[in-house]
């Protein structure tokens, strides 16, 4: 396989784990207001989980410390992982989300994310520390069978079919009564509680499942890279999705997938190949984080409501008619 | 009192305490009410009315006694469980959900929506979206009779302010609600929309809603009202029908006298008023032509003028939607987009940052959120000597012997303050850089009689120190009795303007009344 093909089937892949994220981001941020600041730990925790199920034991050969080692087939794993990222965003709903306002919310959710970030990167023991765990098997390959190019094709596929499920789950919950109510908490959350809404509730569906989005796409990564160490999900991470979805257009799922599109994958992915500047190696990731910055900047700034803003909700077959139209017959 | 076990009774008060720090709000408040009613809650400034709504819908936690609703305990229910039971209450401050359509704002409130299932809208998306389309209908009929209709498609931040108030009501219907609960539902609301209102809320009375109002209004209460609840200093005073209560020798002290007596300053603002009523302008300090100024692409105000001489009281007044706060702010620098010229003491401030005309000499006080909350009287009043190189104590003395009031209540948090005490701090505050020219935006919206008299006996004081001073003022009375000079704002121009006597004279009513007042509403939507 020429390897523009083989690097074109992989960004393919980056933009359907990204895509994910970025509508599990914003079903938190951009629907329900939850500013999540450690997003990216929820993509990690499904990741390794879903690696150290699919890892068999630990051996002295493989040189590796994990948990589990369980050596059971990919659906499980990604149940587990992507289980284990939900229950993650509920004990952080837990504490955060039943008293503390936005801002200090926000804050937990950083304290939350360090504490994560250095218990798995020093705590060998766990997932293999900073070095991380490698060696997880392709998902289904041991059935199939596939050469490395090949699957990688299969991939795409699998990846796919993850995308357009969850996607269609993404745009039904927005547009839905559910999706309604969690913006309405978003514009004004005590207004949503005169009119009867358990907004705690509320938003910790919304913080579930948006970290379970975290934690499938984590999951789908591992699969396809066969490895995770703590610098793949450092804090800056989380911040490249907050770039994607106000780009693409917060409150809107195409925009977020729009966004998905251009920051992680045309932008952070594709200058990720480029040859490294001799003697220089350390400059093109520099200044590759700096213009993110500096796009996000530059959005808040004049554009806040992103390439695609959301949109008014529109209601289909109306069949009211108004009084006054009807006076006009007369 | 009446317990809550009454016959008819929906709502039964016993014995109510709260505090905010020392501030004793509510103080041992005890009243039932009736179903089928319009209940107006009425009382002086301060008297606790807005803080016991609070403690009743559930968003402040009682420290004492209890709430029973239709003969179930709520007492410290959270706000979503107690309206839950069918107990709805709305906001002093129009609280749209503005970044959602006006259609979608009447679709928040209905209660047991099965499409807010988590699996239902993941997997069933049939069953909310056929709920739906019984709940648009509904919505719709709704918004037809509350004249919102052709709104329906807005951004519910893009409706005027009194269409704001129509929301409100409107939506609040929505939740199916046995007990409404309005606080000052026609605070900032022009008199031919508050004959609208009155008229629904009679309407929704008659389909068996029951209704709680805060109100200062007492021709509203006289005119809607049932049964009144009358409340001063954290306790109830009496209930009754108001023309018992007009009689009762309690309530007149406690709800005209006391508050006139606490306030001696408030009789001489007729002696002061009527000396300068007639003189002849002056040169003025501020002179603005021709301003036009909006939010987005469509002015709000379009090629107005007007002055305001040294030592004068300008009143500007006009319906809902004239554009008299749009005014006020551009005049003051905080909108972009304005054109036309502003003249402060000779000098153009056209384009100006309000931080650059504040420091030359023109002072600006907002209808809301117009003190510090955390910090006492005193420090609100040092903030805003902040520019000051020397001498902020000695002003902050000077200020505070402008105003008695606060005086007293120097080291007080300001968010502990009554409505109409932080709209004198606003003031006061405004003071310290000894400003040539002072903007009050509705300095006496949603506050009693009596302490409205006050309220422009302080700033015909001010005015009387040399200032200039330029009030807005919803109550178009207060206006022509208090002011030298008034401007009547319609629909974004000059109607008219002259001396306050003159103006006084003219067929206002027919300006607020008149059959273009609902189209002009219909005209300031953006």
């Amino acid at each position: 396989m020429p390897p523009v093909v083989y690097y074109l089937t992989t960004l393919i892949v980056f933009f359907f784990v990204f895509a994910i994220s970025t509508w599990g981001l914003n079903l938190q941020f951009g629907t329900a207001g939850i500013l999540n600041f450690t997003y990216i730990t929820f993509f990690a925790i499904g990741g390794y989980f879903t690696g150290v199920v699919m890892l068999g034991r630990p051996d002295a050969l493989s040189n590796m410390r994990y948990i589990l080692g369980l050596d059971l087939p990919f659906p499980i794993a990604l149940l587990v992982g992507a289980g284990a990222a939900g229950v993650l965003g509920l004990l952080v709903g837990l504490v955060a989300l039943r008293r503390l306002r936005s801002d200090y919310l926000a804050i937990v959710t950083v304290s939350v994310g360090a504490i994560v970030y250095d218990f798995v990167n020093i705590n060998t023991a766990v997932f293999n520390g900073a070095d991380g765990i490698a060696g997880i098997p392709y998902p289904f390959n041991d059935l199939l069978g596939l050469d490395p190019n090949t699957y990688t094709f299969f991939y795409v596929g699998l990846t796919g079919v993850f995308t357009l499920v969850l996607g269609l789950i993404a745009f039904r919950i927005y547009d839905s009564p559910l999706g309604r109510t969690l913006r309405a908490i978003r514009e004004d959350s005590d207004v949503a509680a005169a009119f009867g809404k358990d907004t705690y509730r509320f938003r910790m569906i919304a913080m579930v499942v948006g970290c379970v989005y975290a934690g499938i796409a984590g999951s789908l990564l591992v699969g396809f890279i066969s490895a995770l160490n703590p610098g793949g999900w450092a804090a800056g991470e989380t911040f490249l999705l907050y770039a994607a979805l106000l780009l693409g257009g917060r409150g809107n799922n195409w925009g977020a997938l729009l966004g998905a599109f251009l920051v992680p994958v045309l932008f952070q992915e594709a200058t990720r190949y480029l040859p490294p500047i001799p003697n220089r190696p350390e400059l093109i990731p520099a200044v590759r984080n700096m213009i993110v910055g500096a796009l996000l900047i530059g959005i808040l700034w004049f554009r806040p409501q992103g390439v695609l803003p959301e949109r008014k909700a529109a209601f289909k077959d109306l069949k009211y008619v108004p009084r006054r139209k009807v006076a006009g017959v007369e | 009192m009446n317990s809550a076990s009454a016959q008819g009774a929906i709502l039964g008060i016993e014995d109510l305490h709260f505090s905010f720090g020392g501030l004793k709000a509510v103080n041992g408040s005890s009243f039932s009410i009736e179903r089928g009613w319009i209940n107006a809650l009425i009382g002086p400034n301060g008297a606790g009315k807005t803080t016991l709504i609070n403690v009743i819908s559930g968003a402040l936690r009682a420290e004492g006694g209890k709430v029973h609703f239709e003969g179930t305990d709520i007492t410290g229910w959270p706000s979503h469980r107690v309206a839950g039971r069918g107990l709805i209450r709305t906001f002093q401050i129009s609280r749209e959900l503005g970044g959602m359509t006006v259609l979608e704002n009447m679709l928040v409130p209905p209660p047991h929506q099965a499409g807010e299932r988590l699996f239902n809208a993941m997997f069933r998306p049939a069953v909310g979206h056929d709920q739906d389309r019984l709940l648009v209908e509904k919505a719709l009929a709704r918004l037809d009779e509350f004249g919102l209709y052709d709104s329906r498609d807005q951004y519910a931040r893009n409706l005027s302010g009194g269409q704001k108030r129509l929301l409100e009501l409107a939506r609040g219907v929505m939740a199916d609600p046995r007990l409404m609960v309005l606080d000052e539902p026609f605070a900032g609301v022009n008199p031919a929309l508050v004959e609208l209102l009155e008229g629904h809320i009679q309407k929704l009375r008659d389909t068996g809603i029951t209704f709680i109002m805060v109100e200062h209004n007492l021709n509203v209460v006289e005119r809607i009202c049932d049964h009144v609840v009358v409340m001063a200093e954290g306790r109830t005073l009496a209930t009754g029908r108001l023309s018992e209560l007009r009689t009762n020798q309690e309530v007149i002290t406690a709800y005209l006298g006391g508050a006139l007596t606490q306030h001696p300053h408030a009789a001489t603002a007729v002696g002061v008023e009527v000396a300068v009523k007639d003189a002849p302008r002056l040169e003025p300090i501020l002179a603005v032509t021709g301003l036009t100024a909006g939010y987005g692409r469509v002015p709000v105000v379009q090629e107005v003028d007007f002055q305001a001489e040294p030592g004068k009281v300008v009143a500007i007044v006009g319906p809902n939607g004239a554009g008299k706060s749009t005014m006020l702010k551009a005049v003051f620098g905080l909108l972009r987009n304005t054109s036309g010229s502003v003249k402060l003491g000779g000098q153009d401030i056209g384009g100006w940052a309000a931080f650059r005309i504040a420091r030359g000499g023109m002072a600006y006080v907002p209808q809301v959120i117009n003190v510090f909350t955390n910090l006492s009287v005193h420090e609100n009043l040092e903030m805003g000597g902040y520019t000051l190189q020397s001498g902020v104590q000695k002003r902050v003395e000077a200020v505070l012997e402008i105003f008695p009031d606060l005086k007293t209540a120097r080291s007080k948090k300001a968010g502990n303050l009554s409505g109409g005490q932080r709209n004198m701090l606003g003031m006061a505050r405004a003071l310290m850089l000894e400003p040539k020219v002072v903007l009050l935006d509705e300095p006496t919206a949603g506050l009693s009689p009596a302490y409205t008299r006050v309220v422009w006996d302080q700033i015909r004081r001010v005015a009387g120190l040399g200032t200039a001073v330029v009030v807005v003022e919803q109550n178009v009375d207060l206006a022509v009795n208090n002011a030298d000079w008034v401007y009547v704002l319609v629909a974004g121009r000059n109607r008219m303007d002259g001396p306050a006597a003159v103006v006084g004279k003219e067929d206002l009513p027919s300006i607020f009344l008149g059959g273009e007042v609902p189209a002009n509403l219909a005209a300031s939507v953006q």
